[in-house]
């Protein structure tokens, strides 16, 4: 099915078909991307974890520190502070660098989104008012693909800024709950919503990569 | 392992054994090979067991694991309600000839009505689906009869505790098979429910009783009629009232006749020891009441409440204040909509935080104070219904006589009288009877609790009114102002006479004021309570005062009683001629002062019920007596004496204070004379004398005076003829007249007996 | 001769049944197994709700900027639970499945010894052999075996279905009762009766 009507797209309109080839890269793009971004998530998630980890046990060390060095044993935990944030940085490093990848990728997406932007333009050009025109694919108007473009890169883009704010704070948390509550915004994503999978899913199989 | 196969002797007994740990759950019966065989029984047969108690159970036949004959187990997951087998530590033996083989046929339908478990957490009943699934699981594959109750095993989750067996096609009677293809079905109606406990009927609290049974059955009876109008059914009680009266036996009669779970938590087990326990166990209790509620309406009842709740805001209380609040906090969580009730008892209600004694709290207060003269009658009734009591005990006149006591106390008392019953009456010792003089006798061992920590509580020595010698007149206005009104209450009632509060006797020192109230005491069965100034003093400032009003409050709890303040100048004084600015006795007089004429009683001092105090005159036609003695009684009446009245402060003289003001007066000649005689009587007196001449003779002398005259003149007579001295002759009164000087004096006289008449209390004297 | 005949019957049921409980008892461990990842998923889930919960995110500076995100992240962290609670659902689909097959078969076993039962000696059936149990032991086993699965099936059916994500304490503590649960029963009977059997199967 998909080769029938890539097959009849193609030799009908030859302007037309560079768009649609252009959109179905973009949506293998996006693909890729995503899957990127869940990589790079997961391994996020992993340095958090020890960030928090880290965290929390070097705040019980300092309470009970707290406790014991009321004697004269200072030395002690400053021994060993320099360790821990030595090992506190290096985390926090990896996270910085997980960070970075994410913003690049999704620096990318907003790439796609407007390069699909400047495709609906391409047809609008080609068209004008023309109301009647024929779709890419199966059933899709052209401007359906930016607006899915667009939603998925606001998704990630308002997920990006989640993300930033925590790497920001997570080490200098000192609330157990709130370190918790970061490592779960990491993991689970709030800003990216459950209809994004749907969406690039729906936007796979409309350009042809899956088949119905 | 060849069993002999010799034929079984008719019924040898087996040795119970407590079940295997693997076998629990099984409805196995370990049996063996000779035992099997001798019932024919196959493996997993149905038998049905006989036990000893008289219940049975059904079990599947199995042999025993090492083979071994002469021993049973049972694993009893089938047995008739209230069945108990192999409770821990019970050995026992059993006879084959009570193990049955019976026939066990698969069941095509059964009905059962399952027993839900209090799931922790789970709110509401489970739903039928959970329950028929539960049922169907644990009844799978066993076999079953009709009556019984399988149990479902201790650890098993799920909402079934156990489920009766109800009816089944074919009848499981006396047994049935449960397969995968039997039709299960909840029956909505359990099984005829064993007998209730008989009813343990309550004396004298019919009105608690009802206001607490509205409680807890508006809500079931008309849910539709409250809920139109918007009306929140209150959810909880306090019942107050001293220890003994029945707060516990009224909570738990009510909760009997509505049909109501109930929850009974004694407050102080609930005390843990580690921070945040206590309040853990409230938790736990409140949580159990809903879970109970679920099924059926529920009394959450929570005996001596103030130990859980004491006030708050004192010093070092934080744990308390968190028990508290906890208590606040459920509270108000249970008025949604469950039918938990909740009732408080306590007998310091004072000592309650405020904040649980709120509607939406504890919206009522039901106080139950010492049973009056009706509900002593109505108790000894209940009590007395199951004994043989002789017919000539007239439970009116006890009931008059058991002033102060309280439901336990009368409950005591009436079998200490059986029990002396039984002692004493050794002639018909198969069926005693317990006639008025055990009652008598087990009146001197029973004392009141409520008086048992009364300050100044007399033990009076009985005196007649014919001991005291003259003072007719006196005697007489005595009688009718505190006697009368004790025995002709009708009459008092139709002249519309209120009952006097207090009588002031006043007159010279030894002329027997003492002895007078002695008598009054005696001839009337009321408490009596004599303060005098060594009970009241204290070092510590305030304390007198409380004693004082707590000694009121103590009287007023066992009306009828006579509060008698003996030399009550020194108590009081007066204000007005005492100078310096606030001392003891000042305040002391204004407590007297508030507790004879105070607004009302507390209202933990209420006592009977409403009906009583308003409705009266209503149901007079219905045991008129009664009616007319409670009237009456309800009230303490002051007897103050005193020799230096000019002393005493104006407000307390007032009418509607010490509003009788009786002057006793020294001697007359006549008086002189019936003293003498009553001081004489037990002396032998020669033939010569005559009291009379000694009775003119003695101008002044007061009633005390006359005693050591006669005293003296004893003395004399054995001074002079030696121990052996037979008589006393006149010229021994005469030479001790010699030495005995009058105590009064006629210028005191003339001070008694004008200080009232010249402030105008005209009405002094006559009568 | 015709004695012995309808024992061998019994004798060849059990010499059936036995091997499918062994390899149902395979698949109930192996169901078993993939159980404690995903309820310390669920666990360490219901501590992630707790910790959200507890925290006021209007108070932290930093989360100001996202007004939505409390509602956001819980719902995302509820749809997380929901996926677990489908994973262990199938699970214990897998269990169900066990039970039902190791009850039919046993009550099979039981079938052929009651149509038999008036013809086998009492002596036959508690005949053991120092290969062979008796078949009055093996038949109990059976039994023990169903019960077995019966019961620890419905414990962990009712435990999962005290999920409710209003009971965070409930579901952090899900580990530790599941475990308590595989304790609480003898954890090795199957497979003790399985050893117990192995001679009479060779035989």
């Amino acid at each position: 099915m998909e080769a029938k009507t890539l097959g009849s797209a193609t030799p009908r309109k030859p302007v037309l078909s560079v768009s649609a080839r252009k959109i179905k890269d973009n949506a293998a793009d996006w693909h890729n991307l995503i899957l990127k971004w869940e990589t790079l998530n997961d391994g996020g998630f992993a340095t958090a974890n020890n960030i928090a980890n880290l965290k929390i046990s070097l705040l019980s060390k300092d309470t009970i520190g707290l406790e014991s060095s009321s004697l004269a044993s200072d030395e002690n935990a400053e021994k060993e502070h320099p360790e821990y944030s030595r090992e506190l940085e290096m985390l926090c490093e990896g996270l910085q660098t997980t960070l970075d990848a994410l913003t690049k990728i999704q620096m990318k997406m907003e790439k796609l989104s407007s390069t699909t932007k400047g495709i609906c333009e391409l047809e609008d050009y080609h068209y004008g008012e023309e109301r009647k025109r024929p779709p890419l694919f199966h059933t899709w108007p052209t401007a359906y693909f930016y607006e899915v473009s667009r939603k998925l890169s606001d998704m990630y883009g308002r997920e990006l800024r989640l993300k930033r704010t925590v790497v920001e704070q997570l080490a200098h948390t000192a609330d157990r709950d709130l370190a918790l509550s970061y490592l779960s915004m990491w993991l689970h994503q709030p800003y990216v919503e459950g209809d994004s999978r749907l969406l690039l899913e729906s936007m796979l199989l409309e350009t042809g990569h899956r088949a119905l | 392992m060849a069993p002999d196969s010799g034929p079984f002797p008719e019924g040898p007994l087996l040795k119970l054994l407590p079940v295997d740990a693997r076998d629990r759950g099984t409805q196995r019966c370990r049996l063996g090979p000779a035992a099997l065989r001798a019932l024919g029984a196959h493996l997993g047969s149905a038998v049905e067991i006989s036990l000893p108690d008289g219940g049975s159970c059904l079990c599947t036949a199995w042999p025993r694991r090492d083979g071994a004959d002469g021993f049973v187990q049972l694993d009893p997951q089938c047995a008739s309600p209230g069945a108990a087998v192999g409770a821990p530590g019970s050995r026992g033996s059993l006879n084959l000839s009570r193990l049955r083989l019976v026939p066990c046929p698969p069941l095509r339908l059964l009905a059962v009505w399952p027993v839900l478990r209090e799931l922790a957490g789970v709110s509401g009943a489970p739903n039928p689906a959970a329950v028929l699934e539960a049922a169907q699981e644990l009844l799978r594959n066993r076999p079953v009869s009709l009556g019984h109750v399988v149990a479902a095993p201790p650890g098993a989750p799920g909402p079934v505790a156990a489920l009766h067996i109800v009816s089944g096609a074919p009848n499981p009677n006396p047994a049935g098979l449960v397969t995968p293809h039997t039709h299960i079905s909840l029956s909505g109606l359990p099984p005829s429910e064993e007998e209730p406990q008989p009813e343990v009927p309550l004396g004298g609290l019919s009105e608690a009783a009802d206001s607490l049974r509205e409680l807890l059955d508006l809500p079931l009876s008309y849910p539709r009629a409250l809920a139109s109008l918007g009306l929140e059914v209150p959810r909880g009680v306090l019942l107050a009232g001293p220890p003994g009266v029945g707060k516990t036996q009224l909570v738990r009669a009510v909760a009997r006749k509505a049909g109501a779970e109930l929850l009974a938590v004694s407050a102080p087990s609930l005390q843990g020891s580690r921070p945040g326990e206590t309040e853990e166990n409230v938790r736990r209790v409140f949580q159990r009441a809903q879970e109970l509620a679920s099924r059926r309406p529920t009394l959450l009842f929570l005996d001596e409440v103030d130990a859980l709740c004491p006030r708050r805001g004192g010093p070092h209380q934080a744990p308390e204040s968190r028990v508290v609040a906890q208590v606040l906090t459920l509270l108000d969580g249970i008025s949604g909509g469950r039918e938990v009730v909740v009732v408080g008892a306590t007998n310091r209600p004072d000592a309650l935080d405020p904040a649980l004694r709120r509607p939406g709290r504890f919206d009522r207060e039901i106080v139950i104070g010492t049973p009056t003269l009706r509900q002593r009658k109505a108790i000894l009734q209940v009590i007395t219904s199951k004994m043989p009591i002789s017919s000539q005990v007239d439970l009116s006149l006890l009931a008059e006589m058991t002033v102060g006591y309280v439901g336990a106390d009368l409950t005591a008392l009436c079998r200490e009288a059986a029990m002396h019953a039984l002692l004493h009456s050794e002639k018909n010792q198969d069926n005693p009877m317990i006639d008025e003089t055990d009652f008598l006798e087990a009146f001197k061992k029973i004392q009141p609790s409520s008086f048992r920590s009364v300050i100044g509580l007399m033990d009076i020595k009985p005196v007649g009114w014919e001991q005291i010698g003259g003072l007719e007149d006196v005697k007489l206005k005595l009688k009718q102002s505190i006697e009368w009104p004790l025995k002709f209450p009708r009459e008092f009632v139709r002249m519309g006479l209120t009952e006097p509060k207090g009588v002031l006797l006043y007159g010279p020192p030894g002329c027997a004021k003492t002895t007078l109230v002695r008598a009054l005491a005696t001839s009337c069965h009321c408490s009596f309570v004599s303060v005098s100034g060594a009970d009241l003093f204290s070092p510590f400032v305030g304390d007198s005062e409380k004693i004082l009003s707590q000694v009121f409050r103590q009287a007023r709890a066992n009306t009828p009683a006579i509060v008698f303040l003996d030399e009550i100048d020194s108590i009081l004084g007066s204000r007005s001629i005492s100078r310096t600015g606030c001392n003891v006795q000042e305040r002391v007089l204004s407590v007297l002062l508030n507790e004879l004429d105070g607004v009302g009683l507390k209202t933990i001092e209420r006592r009977g019920s409403k009906s009583d105090q308003h409705g009266k005159y209503k149901e007079l036609e219905k045991n008129e007596e009664l009616e007319f003695q409670e009237v009456f009684n309800s009230n303490v009446m002051i007897v103050a004496a005193t020799n230096r009245p000019d002393v005493l402060d104006d407000a307390l003289l007032r009418p509607g204070r010490l509003d009788k003001i009786i002057y006793i007066p020294p001697p007359d000649e006549k008086g002189r004379l019936s003293i003498l005689k009553v001081c004489t009587k037990n002396m032998p007196m020669g033939p010569d004398i005559s009291l009379e001449n000694v009775a003119a003779d003695t101008c002044f002398f007061s009633g005390a005076d006359l005693g050591n005259l006669c005293k003296e003149a004893a003395l004399l007579a054995l001074q002079e003829n030696g121990l052996e001295a037979t008589t006393v002759k006149q010229e021994h009164f005469l030479e001790s007249l010699k030495t005995v000087k009058p105590s009064l004096s006629h210028k005191d006289l003339t001070l008694y007996k004008n200080l009232f008449q010249k402030q105008g209390f005209s009405n002094l004297e006559d009568i | 001769m015709t004695q012995d005949q309808p024992l061998l019957a019994v004798q060849e049921a059990l010499r059936k049944c036995f091997p499918v409980v062994e390899e149902q008892q395979g698949l109930w461990q192996s169901a078993l197994r993939d159980c404690p990842p995903l309820l310390a998923s669920l666990s360490n889930l219901a501590e992630q709700l707790q910790a959200a919960q507890n925290l006021r995110f209007e108070d932290v500076p930093s989360l100001r900027a996202f007004p939505d995100l409390q509602e956001r992240l819980r719902r995302k962290q509820l749809a997380a639970g929901d996926t677990l609670l489908d994973r262990l659902g199938e699970r214990l689909a897998a269990l169900l499945k066990v039970r039902d097959v190791v009850s039919s078969h046993v009550e099979h076993v039981l079938q052929v010894y009651e149509q038999h039962a008036d013809m086998i000696s009492l002596d036959a059936v508690l005949q053991a052999s120092a290969a062979s149990p008796s078949v009055a032991e093996m038949l109990e086993w059976l039994q023990d075996i169903e019960r077995h699965y019966r019961s620890l099936y419905l414990k962990r059916k009712y435990l999962l279905s005290s999920i409710q994500w209003g009971d965070l304490g409930n579901i952090q503590a899900l580990p530790k009762a599941w475990d308590r649960i595989s304790e609480d029963e003898h954890p090795d009977l199957v497979r003790d009766i399985l050893l117990n059997v192995s001679f009479f199967l060779e035989e």
